[in-house]
């Protein structure tokens, strides 16, 4: 990148020498001396009184140090910062509500002692009927998860803009659809985990790898029934967040465990705790409308969803409500309705994964386009060009697009695939081709929750030996952040990106912040950092002119040096003139610092109506996807993707394209294999062997590009990159194999069973499978009772000779 | 885990001693990669675990006249990796393959595939297509039965107490047969089988002779279909036939439940799977 | 029951007297301290507890302790030579086959051991040899890249670069 040293530059991660040698310690690799092990007991039942708890025999195994319940925790209930429906408790009082609701904790001497003692503690349930399904759980007469509440509704929203109906009255074509999208998990491969120990103050610390050191100090407070200066969090680094590492129960159980035990204690969850009882995407049944003139002018949309909140509500509220207005952003539709109803149900509780929403909204969405497109008779990227946001715009949710390149991102996304040529060539035989093409916004920077934090702060020490030390409080959760961070930094200083590191999150020592979601670790984070640069340049500065006696506009950094344009070797090094800051000051370190505030952008939109710029700077994207399909198998094999984002500007290319590459295999899991099945509550699939994420030989072939459009408010023009990266994948995927077979697939995911079944509705196959008698009283695949394990003896048989 | 003795036997005739005085908590222990599960899982009573590892008795791929003698201790890496397997029954390599992944593959044994019993287990099917058996040792001596019936069920197999399985025999195809294997899963790498089947044909003048079609996963344990077999002997095969034949074979299911999975795709599929190892096994004998 | 048990480890001899239940991962990490290797799932479908047993990878969280008795174990913290990166670490740093790096360990390993096998893999292969190693972040493409470059680097980049192209 002309003009930049470090900018545009494809340094590897800052720790990934640390890394790659098994040497950085992740969050469930913190140890202290004499800790113990806690485990939590789950509910079995989806929905049931509890009636006694009995711990005796549990508490007399030898080991046990201390065992948890509702009695021994807050009666107040609370939910996490910024929503305001506060329905969960630490442990489940009177009701249990889902299969995984915590009924109970164990700390133990180790583990295994742990799980024994958890086997060992009674509890008296009396089963209740459940409901499993959000359209259930709106009719007359549904058990209620929240009796408290009066219905099974936990959150309600309404907005629109413009309006729809006369749009509809005046369009000549409308397309309505109602899609429905499944409960997919983050899947990040390190599992939760806390350490957590008290003071002697009464204070405990939690060490944790988390997303958001700050905002879970105040749910976890409020769980806890304390203060929030009470508790210190030491971010640890995470393996792996993608949204789901925002907030976990067994934190302040932890806490609550180490208070009893008055000794550390370490908990971590186990696979299938994830599985069971974790935050995964939160489904949606979204019906959506189009309306449209024959030549391709939109008109208006509406959306209406039907949110499966699960049994308690999380960040749901905020899930939803960017569900139902982010994807309306994407091109110029003026009027619009959006109406959404967050449900109850007696299943896992739900909450962000990696687009916060909009992932579901644009599967839906973008499915809707293309079907407008089919109905008008238009090539559907056309109808995308000509409808497209564009820079300056001002759209009817308020959002100001400093930067837009979704009309570039699709042509390059069409050049590059060759769009025009394998567009509607599916050819003959049992294997169909098809091509299709998506686009998405989202926000990067996004606030919308509290005013008190809605920039960022950061500030940057430069010790005697020139070295760099960055605090934030945006955190990396494997993303790259750090690096991002220390390349700004170095950038601005002038310094080598070997001599920046970047802190780990101490609240007690770091700046306050929201943490990384919402794609606000680049932008907001960024422009913090690029503030405490430009201050510790000054300072620095400010000694090399005075030592090279020039003027202070003419001093220039670069490579851990300052010197005088034009006249490169009357230079100091920075090291110099960090020590020569020190040493004047009786010690002191330099340190710069910086606040990024963005002024004409709201915090929280209006309250009814939801107006508001909400965000920093919207990235954009499009991705096109090829696919075959095999008519007598339904399975679809995606033989490319092309993916081109708006990322304003890239800071690290090799950083960039593993998190579209990254994203996108997100996104084909979303589309095509990845599903929590439940049945009655209870997660069938709780295992890595049938929760199926792609693997290394199912990647398709992969194109990425990108289109650098400079934001106005983004740290060098950058913008967020990867929440919007998964946004488009799994519709550009549908909408190909709608062009390969003519099929609409409204559900997620699109398996080969549901293409098979498809392509037979449709007619195209002759071959009827056989029914079978159905399976009643066969035994499951995998709950297989011990008696009847084959390593026991069964029934002799005779010698065969 | 519950707690457990471990040992470790360098013997058969000590590891079957132990067994028989360990009495009902005593598991043979080969690769492990079920076992674990199941004891991390606290589903299965084991109060000991006999590493049978050591036994050099449990090792080896040899020759032994018509018939492959496949220790209880291969592994599927050494399965696949075996030049006389490749030579003899590749169907054995191919089936191995399908397994898991290569570290899996690496500890999981042949031996373990079979006494898991899992309906899944992708040699079962082809190791009873090729009419394989299992050799069987005990204090009180050897025995030799059929893989066909020592799996008697989901997770339920035909060894007495205190027995080892020593080695599979497997019958070598003769020059103008061959055994082929074809599964189906919800994901393209490292799935759990939802369907599969095994077919061994032999052919004389162009004409099948001898046929054994094995479905596997579908039910709760293997199933010929003799129907489908007996269709299949005397006809020279083609695309019809074979199409003929896997219908044939999907009558009268009585399909196990997967979650993941309709009883009517699977059914399906395993017709799929049928007509492709058919014809797959009657290229390999006409070629 | 607790069990006496001798294990060379990284090259360095360890004795050790733990109970029977003891995973290969847990005994790695909780004993030797030895976290690098990385428990993800505990169930064999992962992969990031993989390790080298006398020079193959396994799965440490589907092997007891006590049955690697008298064998050899290689961990991640024993592939670089002091400050050295072993080739395949180098790549995967310079690659940026890196993100959050929980499954970095094992597939570096993963990747070391395919290569001592088979110095000239193709994608497939490569792509093969991971199979069992879940990435959550990368999508695969740098890591595939980076053992390819380590294979090369290994050659001394003399190899004519066709052979692990990607068209195969």
């Amino acid at each position: 990148m002309a003009g930049f040293n470090i900018i545009g530059k494809g340094v590897p991660l800052i720790d990934a020498r640390e890394k790659v040698t098994g040497k950085l310690e992740y969050g469930t690799d913190m140890v202290l001396p004499g800790m113990l092990h806690g485990k939590v007991l789950r509910s079995p039942l989806p929905h049931a009184r509890v009636l006694s708890i009995d711990v005796s025999k549990a508490l007399r195994l030898s080991g046990v140090r201390a065992i948890a319940t509702a009695a021994d925790a807050p009666t107040a209930p609370f939910t996490v910062p910024g929503q305001t429906l506060d329905d969960e408790l630490l442990f489940a009082r009177d009701k249990v509500r889902f299969i995984g609701d915590e009924v109970a904790a164990v700390a133990a001497a180790d583990l295994d002692t742990a799980e024994e003692a958890i086997s060992l503690i009674e509890v008296e349930y009396e089963p209740l009927p459940g409901v499993f399904d959000p359209e259930d759980a709106l009719k007359e007469g549904a058990p209620l998860v929240h009796e408290e509440h009066g219905s099974n509704i936990a959150n309600r929203q309404k907005f629109g803009r413009g309006d729809f109906d006369a749009a509809l009255a005046r369009a000549d074509v409308v397309y309505e659809g109602r899609f429905v999208t499944s409960l997919v998990h983050q899947g990040y491969l390190e599992p939760h985990g806390v350490v957590a120990s008290w003071d002697s103050s009464g204070r405990v610390t939690l060490y944790l790898p988390i997303q958001t050191p700050v905002m879970v100090r105040m749910s976890y407070a409020r769980a806890l029934g304390i203060s929030e200066d009470r508790i210190r969090v030491i971010q640890y680094p995470l393996g792996g967040g993608f949204g789901g590492k925002q907030e976990c129960k067994i934190h302040p159980i932890c806490a609550l465990l180490a208070k009893k035990t008055e000794k550390p204690v370490r908990m971590a969850n186990t696979r299938r705790d994830e599985f069971i009882a974790s935050l995964p995407r939160l489904p949606m049944i979204i019906n959506m409308k189009i309306a449209g003139s024959s030549d391709g002018t939109l008109l208006g949309k509406s959306i209406r969803i039907i949110a499966d909140n699960g049994a308690y509500t999380n960040y749901a509220p905020a899930i939803m409500y960017s569900a139902l207005m982010r994807h309306d952003n994407l091109y110029r539709i003026p009027n619009l309705l959006a109406e959404g109803l967050l449900v109850y149900t007696n299943k896992i509780p739900t909450g962000p994964f990696r687009g916060f929403g909009n992932t579901q909204a644009h599967f839906a969405f973008e499915s809707a386009i293309d079907m407008f497109a089919a109905k008008i008779g238009m090539d559907p990227a056309e109808l995308r060009l000509k409808n497209a946001r564009q820079k300056g715009d001002v759209t009817p949710h308020g959002w100001k697009l400093g930067s837009c390149g979704l009309s570039e991102c699709i042509q390059e996304a069409m050049n590059d695939a060759g769009w025009k040529e394998k567009r509607g060539n599916a050819g003959t035989g049992r294997k169909r081709h098809g091509i299709g093409i998506a686009c998405c916004l989202h926000v990067s920077g996004n606030r919308a929750v509290m005013p008190a934090f809605d920039g960022s702060s950061s500030y940057i020490r430069i010790n005697q030996a020139g070295k760099a030390l960055v605090f934030t409080s945006e955190t990396d959760l494997g993303q790259g952040a750090r690096t991002t961070f220390a390349q700004i930094a170095a950038e601005r200083i002038g310094l080598r990106v070997e001599d920046v590191n970047v802190a780990l999150v101490d609240t007690d020592t770091s700046p306050h912040g929201w943490g990384t979601w919402g794609d606000r670790a680049t932008t907001l984070g960024g422009n913090a950092v690029l503030a405490a640069a430009e201050d510790a340049r000054r300072q620095l500065v400010e000694i090399a002119a005075a030592k090279l006696e020039a003027n202070p506009q003419d001093i220039v950094g670069e490579n851990g040096r300052l010197y005088v344009a034009g006249a490169p070797n009357r230079s100091i090094m920075i090291a110099e003139a960090a020590k020569a800051f020190s040493y004047s000051k009786s010690g002191a370190i330099l340190t710069g610092q910086g606040s990024y505030v963005p002024d004409d952008i709201v915090s929280v939109p209006d309250p009814v109506n939801k107006y508001g710029n909400v965000s920093v700077a919207y990235p954009f994207a499009a991705q096109v996807a090829e696919v075959e399909v095999d008519l007598d198998t339904g399975e679809v094999n995606i033989l490319r993707l092309t993916a081109v984002h708006d990322l304003g500007r890239i800071i690290n290319p090799k950083g960039a394209r593993g998190q579209v590459i990254g994203a996108v295999a997100q996104g084909i899991g979303f589309a095509m294999t990845e599903e929590m099945k439940t049945e009655n509550g209870k997660v069938l699939n709780a295992s890595f062997k049938r929760y199926d994420v792609l693997r290394a030989p199912d990647m398709p072939e992969m194109s990425v590009g990108f289109v650098e459009t400079v934001d106005p408010n983004g740290p060098y023009g950058a913008k967020g990159l990867g929440e919007p990266a998964l946004n488009p994948t799994a519709p550009a995927i549908a909408n190909a194999i709608y062009d390969a077979v003519g099929i609409r697939f409204h559900e997620l995911p699109i398996t080969p069973e549901k293409v098979l079944a498809a392509l037979r509705r449709k007619g195209r196959r002759t071959q009827q499978p056989r029914h079978c008698r159905a399976p009643r009283g066969q035994p499951l695949h995998r709950e297989i009772p011990p008696q009847q394990h084959p390593l026991q003896a069964g029934r002799p048989q005779p010698h065969r000779l | 885990m519950r707690d457990f003795e471990y040992c470790r036997p360098q013997s058969l005739k000590e590891a079957v001693t132990v067994l028989a005085e360990k009495g009902k908590g005593a598991y043979p222990l080969a690769g492990g990669t079920d076992i674990l599960i199941e004891l991390k899982r606290r589903r299965l009573p084991a109060s000991c675990l006999v590493d049978i590892k050591a036994i050099p008795e449990l090792r080896g791929i040899e020759r032994e006249g018509d018939a492959l003698r496949i220790g209880a201790l291969t592994t599927h890496s050494e399965l696949l990796g075996s030049s006389l397997i490749q030579e003899t029954v590749p169907v054995i390599a191919h089936a191995a393959r399908q397994m898991a992944f290569p570290e899996i593959r690496n500890r999981g044994t042949i031996g373990g595939n079979i006494c898991n019993a899992y309906p899944a287990a992708d040699l079962v099917p082809p190791l009873i297509a090729l009419g394989s058996s299992v050799l069987l040792a005990s204090a009180s001596g050897q025995r030799e039965v059929g893989v066909a019936e020592f799996v008697l069920g989901s997770r339920q197999i035909a060894i007495l107490p205190g027995e080892v399985l020593v080695a599979v025999k497997v019958p070598v195809p003769v020059s103008n047969a061959a055994c082929a294997y074809a599964r189906a899963s919800t994901r393209k790498t490292g799935g759990i089988a939802a369907t599969s089947a095994a077919a061994y044909l032999s052919a004389d003048g162009g004409v099948c002779r001898q046929a054994r079609i094995v479905l596997g996963a579908i039910e709760a344990k293997p199933r010929f279909v003799a129907e489908a077999a007996g269709y299949l002997e005397g006809t020279s095969i083609s695309e019809d036939v074979a199409k003929a034949a896997a219908k044939m074979s999907v009558s009268g299911l009585s399909p196990i439940v997967d979650p993941r999975l309709s009883v009517q795709y699977r059914s399906y599929m395993t017709e799929l799977m049928v007509r492709q190892a058919v014809l797959e096994a009657w290229a390999e004998v006409n070629r | 029951m607790r069990y006496e048990i001798t294990v060379k480890v990284n090259g360095e001899d360890y004795e050790a007297y733990i109970p029977a239940r003891r995973t290969l991962l847990d005994f790695l990490r909780d004993d030797l301290g030895l976290r690098g290797t990385k428990k993800g799932c505990d169930e064999g479908d992962c992969g990031s507890c993989v390790v080298l047993l006398d020079g193959t990878p396994v799965n440490s969280c589907m092997v007891l302790a006590v049955e690697v008795n008298g064998r050899e174990v290689t961990t991640i913290e024993g592939l670089a030579k002091g400050d050295e990166l072993h080739l395949v670490q180098r790549a995967f740093v310079e690659q940026g086959a890196i993100q959050c790096g929980y499954c970095t360990p094992g597939m570096v390993l993963a990747g070391k051991a395919l290569l001592d096998v088979n110095p000239h893999p193709t994608t497939t292969e490569i792509k093969e040899a991971i199979s069992g190693h879940l990435c959550r972040c990368t999508g695969y493409g740098a890591i595939v890249e980076a053992i390819q470059a380590a294979a090369e680097s290994m050659d001394g980049g003399q190899r004519a670069s066709g052979k692990t192209g990607r068209s195969d």
